[in-house]
């Protein structure tokens, strides 16, 4: 399990892995969003009370989702950076924040558009919009800290005391429907007990959730072997596959 | 689709364009980073005394076939 972990942690074997694991992740990510869309926008049936407007949820759902999850993975990459000094950690956690404020976006701009025809209003200074709207800003000063260094190793640790003591906002945002009074709907899937939604209505979302975790994770590492490249273009292997003289830059 | 399609529309297309995008700008990212590095790399005169670990671009070349 350790040799595991630190075998990981080697810059060129996470480099070739990561070049290897964004595209098998990235074909079943646009397969299963297909599946999902059409099963969403197609197949599941309106609900009586919102009709057709209720599909925005397989789209602003798995997008929500992912920006708690993105923000969490950062943080935790950046514990493990700043504990363990694990370099690769901090290239994970930088890779981790321009797609995480993207599905923060993409999850506040869909939720306003089912907030007018349901709310009557595309915003509200709700506990559960506000609270992800502070992740955005997030996300934004955890970009706009890492540029503001020039040193890489001091905008790393920065970064990192950031997004840890950011996190804090995750648990807010999931359980401000439950502390305060919300005009956000409850949890739907996240219950311990069964979920309140049909499953004709049900397998599509969980279709897209799924879809777009994949999606995550093929990005990341996209992204994730730029920043190592960044990092790493001092050593040996590095200028290897920068000069194609090794097989593991050629794509 | 009915009254909603606008909204449908707003919601599905801005969540495409972000998944679109992020395709992009990753490809885009990984090509500048290393088409930056590599002139970087151009300009400055070859090293001396190689990596702290000479054997890990083979390590990586193994991985990459699999091997």
């Amino acid at each position: 399990m350790w040799n595991w972990f630190f075998k990981l942690a080697s810059p060129p074997h996470f480099y070739a892995l990561a070049g290897k694991l964004s595209s098998w992740l990235l074909v079943p990510a646009i397969i299963l969003l297909a599946i999902g869309t059409w099963g969403g926008l197609v197949l599941a049936p309106p609900d009586y009370q919102q009709g057709d407007a209720f599909r925005i949820i397989y789209v602003h759902v798995p997008s929500a989702y992912l920006s708690m999850m993105i923000y969490v993975t950062m943080a935790a990459a950046s514990a493990i950076g700043l504990i363990w000094r694990i370099k690769l950690a901090h290239a994970v956690a930088a890779s981790c924040a321009p797609i995480g404020a993207s599905f923060t976006f993409a999850a506040l701009v869909s939720g306003a558009t089912w907030g007018k025809p349901m709310w009557g209003t595309y915003w509200a200074w709700d506990p559960r919009l506000t609270s992800e709207l502070i992740l955005l800003f997030l996300y934004f000063g955890y970009m706009g800290l890492r540029g503001a260094f020039e040193n890489l190793s001091q905008a790393d640790r920065a970064s990192a005391i950031l997004a840890i003591a950011g996190v804090v906002n995750v648990p807010i945002i999931h359980f401000s429907v439950i502390w305060w009074a919300s005009l956000h709907q409850g949890p739907t899937l996240s219950k311990l007990e069964a979920p309140s939604i049909s499953l004709a209505m049900l397998w599509p979302l969980l279709t897209m959730i799924l879809a777009f975790t994949l999606y995550f994770l093929g990005i990341l590492a996209m992204r994730v072997r730029a920043e190592v490249l960044e990092r790493e273009v001092q050593s040996r292997w590095a200028q290897d596959v920068l000069r194609g003289s090794s097989p593991v830059g050629v794509d | 689709m009915g009254p909603y399609t606008g909204y449908l529309l707003v919601a599905y297309g801005v969540t495409a364009a972000v998944l679109i995008g992020n395709i992009l700008a990753a490809q885009r990212q990984f090509r500048g980073t290393r088409l930056r590095l590599r002139e970087q790399l151009n300009r400055r005169a070859p090293r001396r005394g190689g990596s702290a670990n000479p054997v890990a671009g083979e390590v990586a070349a193994r991985l990459e076939r699999g091997s």
